[in-house]
């Protein structure tokens, strides 16, 4: 359970990032009437930028 | 004298010593006579326990504003969701509630609202819960502690505030952001070891466990929160204020009155000083010292316990010139 638990923190800022980051950037640009690039719809979007700066925060130990 | 009830039992048992008591040990080393210090220590107990008294008849704004803060800050969920309340009135709203919430906390960490074995007690723990679940802190966690912070206030090792110690006040700001970050130096990591390597009891591990279980269900709720397409609200009721409330309270609560983290001795640890929040947002900390003296003063009536302190600090060495 501990080791479990252990895991679950240190993958956390991804977790964070896909859950929390992603959806809050998607529904920010639709809350100012803001398009994604590309194509892409904005939770893609958010995803994109979510996935990476989790996995960023638990490879460098900081989210910036 | 009206006294708070159960007063009489208060000052005939170990409590009295609790409250009267010196909060560190006088070092032998100060440079007054023995006697004079034993009747400065006197004049010093006889007017901390007046505030005491006069504390104790005043608990009840706490628990009120508590339990209608917390009523008042979870509706501000449904009330942005409904957009009866903007999202930025929400933001402001819900960082006040949060400071404010570690603040009376902070009193029941110290029984102030509710000794144990009286009937108050449930107030106490009830009040401590609610007012400091905003910030993801679960009391349990808070009272133990900050307990150890009076213990061994500034100490590098057993101080488990001592993470927030900073040169600047622009430093301390971004030391709050540092200590958060997801790496073995975070202050979680700190108080981890204070609890679990240097305390090791009961209560440190429960206490513990609590902090871990209060992350969790605090990020899942963000998370479904995100994922139900409240995004914003969660972020601007919650997310941020905490953020901005963890600043206020790191830096205002923690650093400034402590700064520069060097002092250990009953009057040197913390210090007199004028706040760069201003006394509204400072919330009495500007006598922060009393309050170390005296831990179970409220802190509303530190800083006129500070002002009746002041001749026998004084002549202990402590600087009042900036109040």
């Amino acid at each position: 359970m501990q080791a479990a638990m252990k895991h679950l923190f240190h993958w956390m800022p991804v977790v964070f990032g896909l859950g929390f980051i992603a959806p809050l950037i998607a529904q920010s640009m639709a809350a100012l009437g803001i398009a994604a690039p590309f194509g892409l719809s904005r939770i893609a979007l958010g995803l994109l930028i979510g996935g990476p700066w989790g996995l960023y925060a638990v490879l460098r130990g900081r989210w910036i | 004298m009206n006294a708070a009830p159960g007063l009489d039992a208060f000052v005939q048992d170990g409590g009295a010593a609790r409250t009267t008591r010196p909060a560190m040990p006088l070092p032998a080393s100060q440079a007054l006579d023995r006697h004079v210090r034993r009747d400065s220590l006197q004049q010093e107990r006889a007017i901390a326990r007046k505030f005491y008294e006069l504390g104790q008849r005043q608990t009840w704004p706490y628990v009120a504003a508590t339990i209608l803060g917390f009523i008042g800050w979870v509706a501000l969920f449904p009330l942005t969701i409904w957009h009866i309340v903007p999202l930025w009135a929400a933001c402001v709203l819900s960082t006040l509630a949060i400071i404010t919430g570690w603040l009376i906390a902070h009193e029941a960490m110290h029984d102030t609202l509710g000794r144990k074995g009286t009937r108050r007690r449930f107030w106490n723990e009830l009040t401590g819960w609610l007012a400091l679940f905003p910030l993801l802190f679960p009391f349990s966690i808070g009272r133990i502690t900050h307990l150890q912070h009076h213990l061994h206030c500034n100490d590098p090792l057993r101080d488990p505030d001592q993470p927030d110690n900073a040169p600047s006040f622009g430093a301390a700001i971004v030391k709050v952001w540092l200590n958060r970050q997801p790496n073995p130096n975070a202050q979680f990591h700190h108080v981890r070891r204070v609890l679990l390597e240097q305390l090791g009891t009961p209560e440190a591990k429960a206490a513990y466990r609590d902090a871990v279980l209060v992350q969790l269900a605090g990020t899942a709720f963000f998370i479904g929160m995100a994922l139900s397409g409240h995004a914003l609200a969660v972020a601007l009721v919650w997310w941020l204020p905490r953020w901005l409330a963890l600043v206020q309270i790191r830096v205002g609560f923690s650093w400034e009155p402590h700064h520069p983290h060097t002092g250990t001795g009953r009057y040197t640890s913390t210090r007199v000083f004028r706040s760069r929040f201003g006394r509204f947002l400072s919330m009495g900390i500007e006598g922060h010292l009393a309050h170390h003296l005296y831990p179970n003063v409220p802190m509303h009536l530190t800083r006129p316990m500070l002002v009746e302190l002041r001749p026998m600090l004084e002549a202990r060495g402590v600087d009042y010139s900036a109040i």
